[in-house]
């Protein structure tokens, strides 16, 4: 293929880089100091000083800043500068990078009002009100043309790894962020989404899973993929592996969402596939690491001397380590001593602090000096703050698997028959780990100390500098010569067609029934031996087709969101389809009235689901603990879900009318009055604020449309249900002697705590007596299946 | 159609199928990795080196 030669100078837009490693920095300290507040407050729940401040409301404050407003201007950044140079071209329009950077900030400072206000739709990183949620998808876009634009008008004909990885992450984040946060809106900072019970669940670790995989790993891999070869001066360690590492990495990641929900409610096969491609993970996740660390070679006196190549280093060691620990947490039978404790923090917080902010350190070190025309102001303090991140960082890991594991142990411990709990007080097991929770303050203080150095290090290196935005001199390709590979070529070249008919064929050997299946597998050994003959034919054309594909950014884009979208669809369609209550097992969950709608409301925005799950799993103890495990049909009415994902606090999936309404009134007011040695914070505002009565009618519409079958009720009779059961509430109250108004918040709260786990039977104990290992309500084999009626039943 | 998803045994078979799907990509591009002319994957690599 010939290109053009004439040359043309251009000049880079480094100022939105510039930008965006500013934001990072500044958002990153503010995200890691709330973080040690919130680390703190669980050790000492006085710091929880007004319900602005509470550990519920500023644990998502924490998430999001550091996943959206560190990570993601860190990577805004290096994509912009990376993608520049390897395009040799300047962002397409200024305009649309500065509205994708003001854009993103304002969308911080939003999230950053909000969340503290108890303004949250309650699902785990997906916790930003509706309004935010389309000013996200807008700005992505905005970010995508620009991208897209970008690579259209390259003066490269090919496109490089990073590129790949950046375009894998643009469609999927739209593509997760969209389907995720579809919601109705019940007013301008609350909405319902749309899903339910299992399907919300199953959407949001879809969702939850692979914000962590294509905002946390994928753009950074894009990243390492750029500047770990400039930093070393080596090209990357093998072109051939990262072809290989890129697709079998966004092709199987997609799958794992469903590890987050082993052992609960979830169908097995779910459970199973989220579990298999969990394992299967292993090998893409180290293609990366290995592929990054090997570019290393000869190069290897660089790790002493230079302080960008130890943060690199560092931080692909760290994606090393969290992703084959990853995997290992996705073993059903580790996962069940892991979940809901403090395991699954630490894991997270090596791939945070480790990867993503090591590799942000040592791309700000190695970018400042160039976009400011000058040197690092001080080596020797970037070489301690590497040394304190990774001290602190090491602290933090291992006082989380240790306090982990050892709550976890703690839990599922039972004498030797399996008929008592070891430690039946779920403070017991509370008041153990908190050696460990300090020692995470200490960790995380210490990483904070670091990146406040590094933000002095690098203010003062810009200091003695002045912006610099690089000019270039390139070679301008002829249009034509890239970017014209037609439909035809792209998806019905042999390539495609060979692997498509295997598929297909093997489908048949599956699924046909006997006989059938047979053919099916002959024909596709042959299908196979014909695809290896025009192979051996034609070699040089089936490497022409992916050559090709990489000077094709649209075809590269539409096969990067096939490969991304399948796992989803296979996954979510069939649990969409079938979560209809005729279709339930043994247990349909009760309608929540408005009053328990409402105090479902204020559980939510107070982020009690931070600490408390509503999922008992199908696990002996947790059932000797908590109460007879949870059912599918038990949350098909909960808008959002709320299985959990760490249990701070204990499970109250069977919580309703376990104790009178003044325990619940007290362990408001005061936690530590109920429950000795409880670090969960008060909650005194509630017993002053009035509940929403205002919206309560279109809440209570938004479900109806979303299938709960509410009784029709005019406006009037909802606002007179709700107080109705309010004062029944307080009259109970009054026999305990205390006095509360019927329309105040804690008393919603109270109904609906005292709801849950009420449910509709269909034949349930008839089925539970059947089982030859249960006594009263303990399950047999953890099987989530089992309960549901067989096929022929229907 | 999807009444009795939940219910069926072909519901087993689902994770071999996304294996086998899973294979299938990863050998199609392990293919296309090892046809690749060395000299074009010495270009690619370099290209972040190309000032």
């Amino acid at each position: 293929m010939t290109h053009s030669t004439t040359k043309q100078l251009i000049t880079f837009d480094d100022k939105v880089v510039r930008q965006f490693m500013w934001a990072s920095i500044i958002w990153g300290i503010v995200g890691m100091l709330v973080g040690v507040i919130i680390a703190s407050q669980l050790n000492f729940h006085q710091l929880n000083v007004t319900q602005w401040l509470s550990f519920g409301r500023l644990r998502p404050l924490h998430t999001n800043a550091v996943i959206f407003a560190f990570v993601g201007n860190m990577m805004f950044a290096g994509i912009y500068y990376s993608t520049q140079r390897l395009c040799k071209a300047r962002m397409a329009s200024d305009l649309l990078s500065k509205i994708h950077f003001w854009g993103w900030q304002g969308i911080i400072v939003a999230a950053a009002i909000s969340l503290p206000l108890g303004y949250t739709r309650g699902q785990e990183y997906a916790e930003l009100i509706w309004p935010i949620n389309i000013a996200v998808a807008l700005i992505w876009v905005v970010f995508a043309v620009n991208f897209f634009w970008t690579l259209a008008r390259r003066n490269e004909p090919s496109l490089y790894v990073a590129l790949w990885f950046y375009i894998a992450t643009i469609i999927t984040v739209a593509m997760l962020y969209i389907v995720n946060h579809i919601s109705i809106p019940t007013s301008w900072t609350h909405s319902y989404t749309i899903f339910s019970g299992v399907q919300n669940a199953l959407v949001q670790w879809w969702y939850g899973h692979n914000a962590v995989a294509f905002f946390l790993t994928t753009p950074i891999l894009g990243i390492m993929y750029y500047f770990l070869p400039k930093s070393v001066e080596r090209p990357v360690y093998s072109y051939r592996l990262s072809i290989v590492h890129f697709w079998s990495l966004v092709f199987i990641y997609i799958w794992a969402g469903p590890h987050h929900l082993l052992n609960t409610a979830l169908p097995k096969w779910l459970q199973m596939l989220g579990m298999f491609f969990s394992l299967m993970l292993w090998a893409p996740s180290w293609g990366g690491m290995l592929n990054g660390l090997l570019t290393l070679r000869g190069a290897w006196d660089k790790l002493r001397t230079d302080p960008v190549v130890k943060f690199f280093i560092a931080a692909v060691t760290f994606y090393g380590m969290a992703t084959f620990e990853g995997p290992l947490l996705s073993i059903r039978a580790v996962n069940a001593l892991s979940h809901y404790s403090d395991w699954t923090i630490g894991h997270v917080h090596a791939g945070a602090l480790g990867w993503n902010g090591l590799m942000a350190a040592g791309m700000f070190y190695w970018l400042t000096p160039r976009l400011y025309g000058t040197k690092l102001h001080s080596i020797p303090m970037a070489n301690f703050h590497f040394w304190i991140s990774i001290v602190g960082i090491l602290l933090y890991v291992a006082a989380m698997w240790v306090s982990g594991i050892m709550q976890g142990l703690m839990l599922n411990s039972t004498n030797a028959a399996g008929t008592a709990l070891t430690y039946p007080n779920f403070i017991e097991t509370l008041t153990a780990i908190r050696p460990m929770m300090a020692f995470r303050i200490i960790g995380g203080v210490m990483y904070l100390v670091g990146m406040i150095l590094m933000l002095w290090n690098l203010w003062m290196t810009a200091r003695s500098g002045s912006p610099v935005n690089e000019t270039r001199e390139v070679a301008v390709i002829e249009r034509a010569s890239v970017d014209n590979m037609r439909p035809r070529e792209a998806f019905l070249a042999d390539p495609v067609t060979y692997f498509l008919g295997g598929l297909f064929l093997l489908m048949g050997w599956i699924f046909l029934p006997k006989g059938a299946d047979i053919t099916a597998l002959v024909c596709a050994l042959l299908f196979g031996a014909i695809a290896v003959k025009k192979f051996i034919a034609s070699n040089t054309t089936w490497a022409q087709w992916y050559d090709r594909l990489l000077e094709n950014w649209l075809p590269f884009t539409i096969l990067t969101f096939l490969a991304v979208a399948l796992g989803g669809l296979i996954q979510i369609i069939p649990t969409v389809m079938v979560n209809r209550a005729k279709n339930m097992e043994d247990r349909i969950q009760q309608v929540y009235t408005p009053l328990e709608l409402t105090g479902r409301d204020i559980y939510v925005s107070e982020g009690c689901y931070n600490c408390h799950s509503q999922m008992i799993r199908t696990m002996l103890p947790d059932v000797l603990r908590y109460g007879d495990y949870s059912r599918l049909g038990e949350s098909i009415y909960d808008h959002p879900f709320q299985w959990g994902s760490k249990r701070t606090g204990p499970d109250l999936a069977r919580e309703g009318d376990r104790y009178p309404h003044s325990w619940h009134y007290n362990h408001m007011m005061d936690p530590r009055s109920t429950s000795v040695g409880s670090n969960m914070p008060s909650y005194p505002h509630l017993f002053t604020d009035k509940f929403d009565q205002k919206t309560l009618p279109k809440k209570i519409a938004a479900m109806v449309r979303l299938g709960v079958p509410y009784p029709a009720m005019t406006d009037l009779e909802i606002k007179e249900n709700a107080i109705k059961q309010g004062i029944e509430i307080v009259n109970k109250l009054k026999e305990d002697k205390i006095t509360a108004s019927p329309d105040t918040q804690i008393i919603a709260l109270i109904a609906y705590l005292q709801k849950l786990g009420k449910h509709d039977t269909l034949e349930a104990e008839n089925k539970l007596g059947t089982y030859p290992t249960t006594p009263g309500l303990i399950p047999g084999p953890v099987n989530p299946d089992k309960n549901r009626p067989l096929s022929g039943s229907q | 159609m999807y009444k009795y998803v939940i219910y069926e045994n072909w519901l087993d078979w689902v994770p071999y199928v996304a294996f086998g799907v899973t294979s299938l990509v990863f050998f199609t591009f392990s293919i296309h990795a090892l046809i690749m002319r060395k000299d074009r994957a010495d270009h690619l690599s370099h290209l972040p080196l190309d000032n």
